[in-house]
């Protein structure tokens, strides 16, 4: 026990190694003066404005109405991407319709959607949202379809032995069987949709945290900057770790059955 | 270990001869210029003659010196970037992004580049707003870190309201301008072209600086002290032939020909007309920091800290260093061309 | 049996060309501006236009340069990390809290940072592309240096193998489907971030603003053509990919 204690400290501590490292590194040529580069910034006025912002309310603003887009966007496009996705794997000849478009769309970097999508919806929050959606769709469609057909078939004939109508079928053997495929596509998802909120709100929006980048980029403020991705970096990481335990939760039950 | 410390000390014997050799030259291979520019890689005002007539290449031709221009679609916040990079040497910007500059690094203010900067605020041709009032909760695109930015702050401050009213959507370069004309923006803020707007229907002035004067903008020439320091015989020829650039824009005589000059940056040349009929070039040219100058940047830094768009103050005095200006006006003989504005800006001879 | 496997493969055309047919209809009939939907008719004259001018062509050939070098930085980057940490558990201590924090962060909120530190310069650009394909490297040597099974880590301790041997004859070796995955996923990704360079960089050249260009002016026309030509050259970069994948490990044999 003291061992795996120890381990544990021991590996904390090496882990912390460079971070340290970096923030000495950047106090360090701050105070000297030795470059204007913007690189260096003193940590010590990051924190300042860590503090100020949070006391200020605006990081947990526009942080809240970045979460609030994601969020949003996220159940749309994962409910489509779902729903599309288990349609693909459950029916071959629906497969057989939409698969060539779909996957021809699919070859498109999601970020050339911006452009189309500006265009055709303007630049409010239902540019986001749908952008979001979008993103989110393909990730989710995929591995719904995977997860779908990956059901074993001996499930399957459970179903068919018992005669089970369609919507039993899916909501008693099939959903739970691509579990698994589908929260890794919830998982992928998540990361895609807060990577598009920013690239969204980089180019048109007039709040949310990718604006208070961008703001702040153009007054020179990196130490904002900095701030914003460590609170991006931390919401979207808590977000995974939600999930994550959503996950373990449903699959639990799932363990000692099969 | 005796080989490796060997080697070391080697190694910096020869760094150490060869950065004294560097010190040595008292001549840059090339001069970096920083400049805001549109759709054109064209700058206004004095570099606009500066660049066009390649006065500075004949300057420093004979010295073998190159000049690099350097025009930013970016405006204010790319030249940043580039002084903070170490990418240019001298820059002209607004007031807005040379505060931003002096807050963040060492920088020197040298000359004015242009006073009685004129900002508009325009909406859609079938837009109801009459008042800032109006424009409440619509969407309005701002370049933050600008000039027009300071302008945009000011405004929304006189009108009794807060930046939160309204959705500011921020832009860099053209996009601002692409975004009004594609309707994605309720109004925007913007200069000298606000003529080509109207003339082509695309919009309606709603406010300006016709109405409120002093949201007028100033825009400096400033070098990195680091350039300054290492070749004061380059900078100050570069001030004098900044002057004599001027000067030749100032000059009524030539007021034809430097507003077509200017057309070149792909404002028109009717809507620059209509512009600088309401101020003569001289004052709007003068390179000289007179009183009206000094106290629009005092409240500009002052205005800026408050908005927290600059954390630390800095001493004005500190940042503008008028000598080799007064030199090249001393040996140009132009002390007493430009008349200096008091505070309001009405022009009185020079002493 | 050759019928049936035309049928499948007709099927997958009838919404496509539905689709089309809806579209021309829309288009011929006006019943949406043409700003939003021009007619196909448009969209191929334009095509046409602009590869004449040869528009189309420098403009790819500036997107694949980038594509290319940030590729080539980030990959091997991204393999020498994934290798280091993959094989020296101090490494993965020392270097794979930070890798992991990091890798929290949406590869686009780099960006400001980028700009301010490096300027709107091409190395800038650079650099963000190789940092998104360093991702997908990293990861996938990390795992593949892990996958080497326990029998071939004993049968090398028995003959006393070199580390270099071990790690030239066995480890890499079977890291190998997991590294040509990474490289699969690195190049998409590159592609990706390109396209997100030249639209968030705002500099002159490439597909991407060529698209960006087309929005500010409204071109919805020029807007679908670089959008197809973008998504072409992905799936192009990506059949590449997958083709080198399966002959180098048909060449390497069962395993």
């Amino acid at each position: 026990m003291k061992k795996l204690m120890l381990d544990k400290a021991s590996n904390l501590l090496l882990g912390l190694i460079i971070p340290i490292l970096i923030v000495a590194c950047m106090e360090m040529v701050s105070r000297l003066e030795l470059t204007t580069s913007q690189l260096f910034v003193p940590p010590k006025l990051i924190l300042e404005t860590l503090i100020f912002l949070l006391k200020d309310g605006e990081l947990l603003r526009n942080l809240g109405i970045s979460f609030l887009r994601v969020t949003s966007g996220f159940l749309v496009g994962v409910t489509g991407g779902l729903v599309f996705g288990a349609a693909m794997g459950m029916s071959r000849k629906f497969e057989e319709y939409v698969g060539p478009l779909f996957h021809a769309l699919r070859q498109i970097p999601v970020l050339a959607w911006i452009p189309l999508l500006i265009l055709w919806i303007g630049i409010g929050e239902d540019f986001k949202v749908w952008f979001i959606a979008v993103t989110v769709f393909y990730p989710m469609a995929l591995n719904a379809c995977a997860g779908v057909k990956g059901v074993s078939k001996s499930y399957l004939e459970v179903g068919r032995v018992f005669d089970l109508g369609l919507l039993k079928r899916v909501s008693v053997i099939i959903l739970p069987a691509a579990l698994p495929s589908l929260f890794t596509g919830l998982r992928l998802s998540l990361s895609i949709a807060w990577m598009a909120v920013v690239g969204a709100e980089l180019v048109a929006a007039s709040e949310g945290v990718g604006y208070m980048m961008y703001r702040s980029r153009m007054q020179l403020q990196v130490d904002t900057v900095l701030v914003c991705i460590m609170a991006v970096g931390l919401t979207g990481y808590t977000m995974s770790l939600a999930l994550g335990k959503i996950e373990l939760f449903t699959l639990r039950w799932r363990r000692t059955d099969s | 270990m005796k080989t490796v410390f060997r080697a070391l000390l080697t190694i910096g014997v020869l760094t150490t001869l060869l950065s004294g050799l560097g010190l040595a030259e008292s001549k840059p291979k090339v001069i970096r210029i920083g400049c805001t520019g549109s759709n054109r890689p064209i700058p206004g005002n004095t570099f606009g003659i500066l660049n066009q007539l390649g006065m500075l290449e004949a300057e420093f031709k004979k010295d073998n010196i190159k000049i690099e221009w350097n025009v930013f679609k970016g405006a204010g916040p790319a030249s940043n970037e580039a002084l903070a990079n170490g990418a240019v040497d001298f820059v002209t910007f607004g007031d807005l992004p040379s505060i931003i500059g002096r807050a963040q690094g060492k920088i020197k203010f040298l000359a004015v580049h242009e006073t009685r900067r004129a900002a508009y605020t325009i909406v859609q041709p079938d837009s109801k707003a009459k008042t800032i009032a109006d424009l409440k909760g619509k969407k309005w695109g701002v370049s933050y870190g600008t000039a027009g930015h300071l302008y945009w702050s000011k405004l929304v401050d006189r009108a009794g309201l807060k930046e939160k009213d309204f959705k500011a959507v921020n832009f860099s370069g053209g996009d601002g301008k692409a975004a009004f004309l594609a309707k994605e923006i309720d109004a925007l803020n913007v200069g000298t072209d606000v003529y080509d707007y109207i003339s082509l229907g695309q919009a309606k002035v709603i406010y300006g600086t016709d109405q409120a004067p002093d949201l007028k903008g100033t825009a400096g020439l400033v070098v990195t002290e680091q350039f300054a320091k290492k070749y004061p015989e380059i900078t100050y020829r570069f001030v004098k032939t900044y002057v004599r650039a001027a000067k030749l824009g100032s000059d009524p005589k030539n007021r034809a020909k430097t507003l077509t000059l200017w057309s070149n940056t792909g404002t028109s040349l009717s809507s620059l007309k209509k512009e600088y009929n309401k101020v003569p070039l001289a004052l709007i040219l003068d390179p000289v920091p007179d009183e009206y100058v000094i106290s629009h940047l005092r409240d500009g830094i002052k205005f800026s800290k408050e908005k927290r768009i600059i954390r630390k103050d800095f001493d004005l005095n500190q940042w503008i260093d008028t000598s080799y200006l007064n030199r090249a006006l001393k040996e140009l003989k132009l002390e007493k061309y430009w008349p200096a504005s008091d505070v309001n800006g009405t022009p009185t001879a020079r002493r | 049996m050759k019928a049936e496997h035309v049928m499948h493969k007709a099927r997958g055309l009838v919404v496509p060309i539905l689709l089309l047919a809806l579209w021309w209809v829309i288009a011929w009939n006006r019943w949406v501006s043409p700003l939003f939907l021009p007619s196909p008719e448009k969209v191929v004259a334009t095509f046409l236009s602009l590869l004449g001018e040869g528009k189309i062509v420098a403009n790819l050939g500036e997107s694949l340069s980038k594509v290319v070098k940030g590729f080539l930085i980030g990959i091997t980057a991204g393999f020498v990390l994934g290798l280091l940490m993959g094989l020296s558990r101090t490494a993965e201590k020392l270097l794979g809290p930070l890798f992991n924090a990091v890798r929290q962060v949406p590869i686009l909120a780099w960006i400001p940072v980028l700009i301010l530190v490096f300027g709107l310069t091409e190395l800038a650009k650079l650099i963000f592309i190789a940092l998104g394909a360093l991702y997908p490297m990293t990861l996938n040597t990390f795992d593949g240096c892990r996958q080497l099974k326990r029998e071939y880590l004993e049968l090398a301790r028995v003959f006393e193998y070199s580390r270099l041997r071990l790690l030239w004859r066995f480890t890499l070796p079977s890291a190998l489907p997991s590294i040509l995955a990474g490289l699969r996923v690195s190049l998409s990704e590159a592609w990706l971030l390109v396209i997100g360079a030249e639209i968030f960089f705002k500099t002159r050249g490439g597909l991407g603003d060529m698209m960006w260009e087309a929005k500010g002016k409204v071109r919805m026309d020029v807007v679908f053509i670089t959008i197809i030509i973008i998504g072409l050259i992905g799936f192009l970069l990506n059949q590449t990919m997958t083709l080198l994948e399966k002959r180098l490990l048909r060449w390497r044999g069962t395993n």
